[in-house]
């Protein structure tokens, strides 16, 4: 407990707040010097572009009621993101299973299914989606029998989702993807658990808990 | 409170913060740990049983929810499990009593388990119906919280104690050269130098014990030496340099102490052995063959001594002197005669021919304390052995109606009974000053008999009969009785000296009532001294020092009396550590060059020891400007004060 609060107090240095990590506005420029000097110039113009297409989404309107988006939004989102080329981990990171943040995904210029969900959640995130709307759900694509991730999107809790997948520019409803069979999906609000203001527990998805550190990680560069 | 004892809280103190720091992050980290395993284990089991319902198949099934969440709940490790819809209403909801925790609710206060609860999606397919809540019961974990805090204080506790006891141990380990020291320190303020044996661990404890000896260790080397030195000029001042033998002064000493009544030898003979004709000896062998002469015709008396229980002196020009107490008439006249053949065969072997030996002695019932009065009756029968020629000896039977012993024993019993049961004792009291300033120190109390026809007889008369009589103890009793009236009555006198006998002192009875006395006036006993004579002091050493501790508690003083008549009592010195010693009046400085001598010689002993010197029979007025030169601390006599009658 001790322990604990010390390492809060350390870690609430940088200015950038836990809720922001992952955000386009997170992104400060000593994160865009180590993404250049990892993945090469490039990269700072890549960063740069979907910074600029975050907050170009971000200025335009929220239309619909009760904050739901329309499919046409999502789609938008959905495609930019789909613009980076598939790499499998290992071809990429090196790593049989490597999360990689929304960050390293654009300016590698590189992903795999995970990387497209967890890139597409933190975007929908940042632009006023509530969390408890979008779940990464671990799917099996029969189509290339293959385990897969897509983003799912709740209009209301008891609604049929509509599917964000790097495997289909379109964004279809669940019911449209009769080649997706769901297994578990997930969200900050399961593994993130608050109590009394301190993280809970978090590590029951590993990769999750990777992910966030790396967040943190660059929030502080 | 001693320095151990603050060590020994201030690592008290210490063990216990560390103890009791120690305890509370132990106990908080096992509640952290029985927290994490709480929330996982609600964590789980909301999972599975999300899973189980979202995977019957009938997800909106309220019935089905409650029968699988029925058995999990009833195991009773969780204190509420909710099973919500998509909208957040409660479709399923078990939720148990708060119990007993299992622990002290001080305790439950102290250390809150607060376990988040665990929460699962319910979903079949794409489709979410649902949540489930799990929250865990904090009941076992108080019980398993308390057991391991009740455990391990107690270990802890021991622990404690344990270390305490060691550190108890090694403190008094390494402290106990400074209690040592600390005793040390307190004998040297109450003028006692000794060595400390022990030898610290610690160095700068050693270096304070060596700093320590080394001082005392020189001080009391010093006072060694001289207590040497005052023994060899006591004895010089009371032997003679050519012969070995007794001076006058060592005679008349000797007298004294033997014809003191009550002694078993009053009895005896007393012979002048005269060397007549030194003056042709010199003039015909030289001064080297009188003084071998001299030295062998003591060397005659010395083995005589041997023998006999006889003292020996060498009292003038060629004159012997030999005291023989308690034998018979008979038994004297053989050894004199023996001593004559032997001296006069020492005589002859010179071959000078105007060499003679004469004996002039006189035997005596009771020896009395008066040496002039033997010598004259000696020399009157020495003068008739020379008339009658060579080698010649006379014995004559003392006259025995000296003063002072004119009344018969008996006689002196009835008087001083008299006296003492009617009340008819005088004190008086007489001034010792002290030098240079001559301001007062104390006055003596001297008792006289307050005979018929108001005559005074003084103590100098009537206490050797006293002692005789074992009437000692009641004299000392009732001299005290009146000396407590008279300091009841006055207020004036700041300090007296009593007497105190050597049968008092083991009359139990007298020092039971002295108690009393003592007891009864707390004021009185600071203003007492009791003087006791060196005489005693020797004779009765054990029975002086428990007298002396008695009267000291009570805060009276110790004098001693008639010193350093003995070399011996200069050892009692440093132990009894009394007030003053008043030398004995055979070392007036009146009396010669030599007593000065003995005299600013116990002044270096006496000093360092804080005892002070006081000089007796002072008569003339001149003495007491040469006494301040000896270290003397103060003087008494006529010519400072008489005793006068205390009103």
């Amino acid at each position: 407990m001790f322990a604990g609060a010390t390492l809060v107090a350390l870690s609430a240095f940088p200015s950038i707040p836990a809720d922001r990590f992952g955000f386009t506005t997170a992104v400060t420029p000593g994160l865009i010097q180590n993404l250049a000097g990892r993945f090469g110039g490039e990269a700072k113009t890549r960063v740069v572009n979907w910074l600029a297409f975050a907050k170009n989404r971000k200025s335009a309107p929220v239309a619909g009621d009760a904050g739901a988006w329309p499919v046409e939004r999502l789609q938008v989102i959905n495609s930019y993101m789909n613009t980076v080329p598939w790499f499998s981990d290992m071809e990429h990171w090196g790593s049989a299973d490597y999360w990689a943040t929304p960050a390293e995904t654009v300016g590698s210029h590189g992903a795999d299914c995970e990387d497209y969900a967890i890139a597409k959640y933190f975007l929908l995130k940042e632009l006023g989606v509530p969390v408890s709307r979008l779940r990464i759900t671990y799917v099996r694509a029969t189509r290339i029998d293959e385990p897969h991730m897509v983003l799912a999107y709740y209009s209301s809790a008891s609604a049929e989702p509509l599917i964000l997948d790097n495997l289909d520019d379109f964004v279809r409803s669940a019911s449209a993807r009769k080649d997706l069979t769901p297994v578990y999906s997930f969200n900050d609000e399961d593994v993130v658990l608050v109590r009394n203001n301190q993280r809970g527990n978090v590590s029951q998805i590993r990769n999750w808990h990777l992910l966030n550190e790396r967040l943190r990680a660059e929030a502080a560069m | 409170m001693k320095l151990g004892h603050y060590l020994l809280l201030g690592l008290a103190v210490m063990f216990a913060a560390i103890l009791v720091g120690a305890q509370i992050i132990y106990v908080d980290d096992t509640r952290d740990y029985l927290e994490q395993q709480l929330e996982a284990h609600a964590q789980e089991t909301a999972t599975s049983l999300a899973l189980a319902i979202g995977g019957a198949g009938r997800p909106a099934d309220l019935t089905l929810a409650e029968t699988l969440v029925r058995p999990v709940f009833d195991r009773g490790q969780f204190k509420r499990i909710k099973v919500l819809d998509t909208s957040g209403r409660a479709g399923v909801q078990m939720a148990l009593d708060a119990g007993a925790s299992g622990a002290p609710d001080w305790f439950v206060r102290l250390f809150p388990i607060d376990a988040p609860g665990g929460e699962a999606l319910i979903s079949s397919g794409w489709q979410q119906f649902g949540r489930v809540t799990v929250e865990p019961s904090p009941t076992l974990a108080y019980r398993h919280l308390w057991q391991v805090a009740t455990t391990s204080t107690l270990w802890l506790g021991a622990l404690f104690f344990i270390a305490l006891g060691v550190s108890r141990l090694l403190l008094g380990y390494l402290l106990r050269s400074l209690s040592e020291i600390e005793s040390a320190a307190g004998d040297l303020g109450n003028r006692i130098f000794r060595e400390i044996k022990l030898v610290p661990r610690a160095r700068e404890l050693q270096n304070v014990v060596s700093a320590f000896n080394l001082l005392s260790g020189k001080i009391r080397s010093a006072l060694e030496f001289e207590e040497t030195r005052a023994q060899q000029l006591q004895r010089e001042a009371f032997s003679d340099g050519l012969t070995g033998l007794l001076n006058r002064r060592g005679l008349a000493q000797q007298v004294q102490i033997l014809g003191e009544p009550g002694s078993a030898s009053p009895r005896g003979a007393f012979a002048l052995f005269a060397v007549d004709g030194l003056a042709s000896l010199r003039a015909q062998a030289g001064f080297q063959r009188v003084e071998d002469l001299l030295r062998e015709s003591a060397e005659i008396l010395r083995d005589a001594a041997v023998e006999r229980p006889l003292r020996a002196a060498y009292v003038n020009e060629g004159t012997f002197a030999l005291l023989l107490p308690g034998v018979s008439r008979g038994a004297a006249e053989n050894d004199i005669a023996a001593i004559l053949r032997r001296m006069s065969a020492a005589a002859g072997r010179t071959g000078v021919v105007e060499l003679g030996i004469h004996v002039g002695a006189v035997y005596f019932n009771t020896l009395g304390q008066d040496l002039g009065r033997l010598l004259g009756e000696a020399d009157i029968a020495l003068e008739r052995a020379r008339h009658r020629g060579d080698a010649a000896s006379e014995l004559v039977t003392a006259n025995e109606t000296a003063p002072g012993v004119a009344r018969g024993s008996q006689e002196w019993r009835a008087l001083i009974q008299r006296c003492l049961d009617e009340d008819r004792l005088a004190l008086l009291l007489q001034r010792v000053v002290s030098l240079p300033a001559r301001t007062l120190m104390h006055r003596e109390v001297t008792v006289r008999l307050d005979e018929a026809g108001g005559q005074l007889v003084p103590a100098r008369l009537f206490f050797p009969m006293a002692l005789r009589h074992h009437l000692g103890a009641k004299l000392d009793a009732a001299v005290l009785a009146k000396v407590f009236t008279h300091l009841h009555g006055d207020t004036t006198t700041d300090s007296v000296a009593v007497n105190v006998s050597a049968q008092t002192l083991s009359d139990a009875n007298y020092l039971q009532q002295l108690k009393t006395n003592l007891t009864n006036a707390p004021t009185l006993a600071k203003r007492l001294i009791f003087e006791i004579a060196e005489a005693t002091m020797l004779e009765q050493a054990a029975a002086v020092y428990a007298f002396a501790q008695t009267v000291r508690a009570y805060g009276c003083s110790i004098g001693l009396d008639n010193f350093m008549v003995s070399g011996d009592s200069l050892n009692h010195l440093r132990e009894l550590l009394p007030a003053y010693v008043k030398l004995a009046t055979s070392y007036s400085p009146e009396s010669g060059e030599q007593a000065s001598f003995v005299i600013s010689s116990l002044g270096r002993i006496t000093r360092p020891l804080d005892v002070r010197l006081i000089v007796l029979g002072i008569e003339r007025e001149e003495t007491l400007l040469t006494l301040a030169d000896l270290a003397v601390d103060g003087a008494q006599g006529y010519a400072i004060d008489r005793p006068s009658p205390w009103q």
